[in-house]
């Protein structure tokens, strides 16, 4: 019929993705991602390095925004759930640290033992409140995973060996190997490192066959079924995924606090976690550890000027969304997509 | 219809609620020919067009690829087999390139297992048969193209590339010509009859020129029920169609 030629005129931007220059995103993403590794140095030079442990919880819950990116941004999943996968990390290593600390039996602070523990707690609850929440999509997948969310939450309100709703204190941190994770900037460097393989990970899985096949699902799941894919199963696959990641983020979020509590499954939590990629850019991975990035950082600076920071912070973030509507990672990649 | 595939579909029902969508339908068609479903809006051609594709459960009957029962055979597991479907609303995927689309459905229809750690689009076998079958459906465009870019014709050709993309014995092609010009309608009714040669067609089509002159056989449905089935010199002969069709321009 008629030829077209690429890119012609009349085309509205929003819809035209631009695959000239892919290496866009991935140049963004290492900025970002080096920005983020020297900010240490960055913040002392300024005299803020009292910000220094929120850097880290950036890094820990940015490492988090990047694993719900992938089924919200990548999946259209909408999970108000990944609170309770970051808990779940925390409770796996964090019952580990407790029982060392009472000189008890297969107790260990080995945190190669007690990460990768971590992650496959979080991907088999993943897997066993997955195949239950994908029987919804929309808005009941929300509900159902909020639903989980809140049963897991009074779950680890009632373990009392555990300090119930109080929680315990860790007196030590996971060892790494050999390495010690007192100090607060090695501690850093390893959640950076562990930070940078995540993006790297799921930045190999959007662009690999399984990945477009979640992408194909979110656009049109009954189109990706029509061409001869078994999307739930992909969609399972996927979610297991970022919940093992949330749950990397939340055996090192217990190490960073060294405080084992409930407080961290709150459905708040994954609020928490879904507005980070909406502010930093749905959709773009490296959103989450903008995201992350912003919010906390807004937060610490804020609550130095106010008590009532939080209505300031919204402010920020209505502003924030309406200016950018792919989030802060859109503004910089403008028509450009990272996938 | 010895050689070659068979898709059948005996005594389908449906209901949505009190609406009595599908009656007791027979439908059955077989490569080497088109067989065209028509009838007036709300006749229950795309819902007889859904039950047959596995998209939707049927409350009574049975469908059959070949003489065996597929009934229970959901519409993924009927592309395995060869059965595939195109839509009447253009739906391919926005987020995709023109060859990656077809490509997707390559993929789709071929991989059974995850594969998590190869760059889909380093496939260059796969790259290049998505770019044979956008030739074969006559798509002269640029495959890095947007398919956003792309306008309504082309889109259609698109679909059809991306059903073939399943390597599928059966099409179920539901009104491919809708809203196209005439000179596209010529071309996609070409394309039709060169894809009759190796598989078998079951067309919704509204095109009523387009039906009796391509169609082998021609089912006519009303209220869900079959009044007419036969070729298209029987039907332009069939009282009860004629009734029908002048009813619908009165």
């Amino acid at each position: 019929m008629s030829r077209i030629a690429p890119g012609r005129d009349g085309i509205p931007d929003e819809t035209h993705v631009e695959r000239t220059t892919w290496w866009r995103p991935l140049l963004i993403t290492v900025l970002v991602l080096v920005l983020v590794g020297i900010a240490p140095f960055l913040v002392d030079a300024v005299g803020l390095g009292y910000l220094q442990r929120s850097l880290t919880r950036v890094v820990i819950l940015g490492l988090a925004a990047v694993a719900l990116d992938f089924i919200v941004g990548y999946g259209g999943l909408v999970s108000l759930g990944h609170a309770m996968f970051l808990a779940l990390g925390s409770y796996t290593t964090g019952v580990l640290l407790v029982h060392l600390s009472r000189g008890e039996g297969l107790a260990t602070g080995q945190a190669l033992i007690a990460w990768p523990l971590s992650m496959l707690v979080g991907a088999l609850f993943g897997l066993g409140f997955g195949v239950l929440a994908l029987r919804t999509r929309g808005v009941y997948f929300i509900m159902v995973t909020l639903a989980f969310n809140q049963m897991m939450f009074f779950l680890f309100n009632t373990l009392e060996p555990y300090g119930g709703d109080d929680g315990v204190r860790l007196p030590e941190r996971s060892r790494l190997g050999p390495l010690s994770l007192e100090a607060d900037l090695t501690f850093f460097y390893v959640c950076f490192t562990l930070l940078v393989l995540t993006v790297i990970v799921f930045n190999i899985l959007i662009r690999s066959p399984f990945g477009w096949v979640v992408r194909g699902a979110r656009d049109n799941e009954l189109r990706m079924k029509a061409i001869g894919a078994r999307t739930p199963r992909y969609q399972l696959a996927a979610f297991a995924i970022s919940a093992s990641f949330a749950s990397l983020a939340g055996a090192l979020a217990v190490n960073e606090s060294q405080f084992l509590s409930p407080d961290i499954s709150h459905w708040t939590q994954s609020g928490e976690l879904l507005v980070m990629i909406i502010v930093g850019g749905m959709g773009s991975l490296i959103g989450g550890v903008i995201g992350a990035g912003v919010l906390l950082v807004l937060e610490e600076l804020a609550i130095d000027f106010t008590n009532n920071w939080q209505f300031f912070v919204g402010i920020g973030l209505i502003l924030i969304v309406l200016v950018a509507r792919r989030g802060v990672a859109g503004l910089l990649l403008g028509r450009h997509r990272n996938v | 219809m010895s050689d070659g595939v068979s898709l059948e579909a005996r005594g389908l029902d449906k209901h949505f609620g009190n609406l009595h969508v599908t009656r007791s339908l027979d439908l059955g068609v077989s490569t080497g020919r088109i067989h065209a479903l028509i009838g007036p809006n709300g006749a229950g051609k795309t819902t007889a067009l859904s039950q047959m594709s596995g998209e939707l459960r049927s409350d009574a009957g049975t469908v059959h690829l070949d003489g065996v029962d597929i009934t229970d055979i959901d519409l993924p597991g009927r592309v395995d087999l060869g059965v595939c479907r195109s839509y009447q609303t253009s739906s391919p995927f926005p987020d995709f390139t023109v060859g990656e689309n077809v490509a997707l459905a390559l993929l789709a229809a071929e991989e059974k297992r995850f594969r998590f750690f190869t760059r889909a689009s380093a496939d260059t076998g796969r790259r290049h048969r998505a770019e044979e079958l956008l030739h074969d459906v006559g798509l002269d465009v640029d495959a890095s193209t947007p398919v956003t870019a792309l306008d309504h014709g082309t889109t259609r050709q698109l679909e059809i590339a991306m059903v073939l993309a399943t390597g599928p014995s059966i099409l179920l092609l539901d009104e491919p010509m809708a809203g196209l010009a005439p000179g596209e309608v010529a071309m996609l009714a070409d394309l039709l009859r060169r894809l009759r040669e190796k598989h078998g067609i079951l067309l919704v089509e509204h095109d009523m020129d387009v039906v009796f002159s391509i169609a082998d056989e021609i089912t006519v449905l009303a209220d869900g029920a079959v009044i007419a089935t036969g070729t298209p010199t029987e039907i332009r002969e069939d009282g009860n169609v004629q009734a029908l069709y002048l009813r619908d321009e009165r």
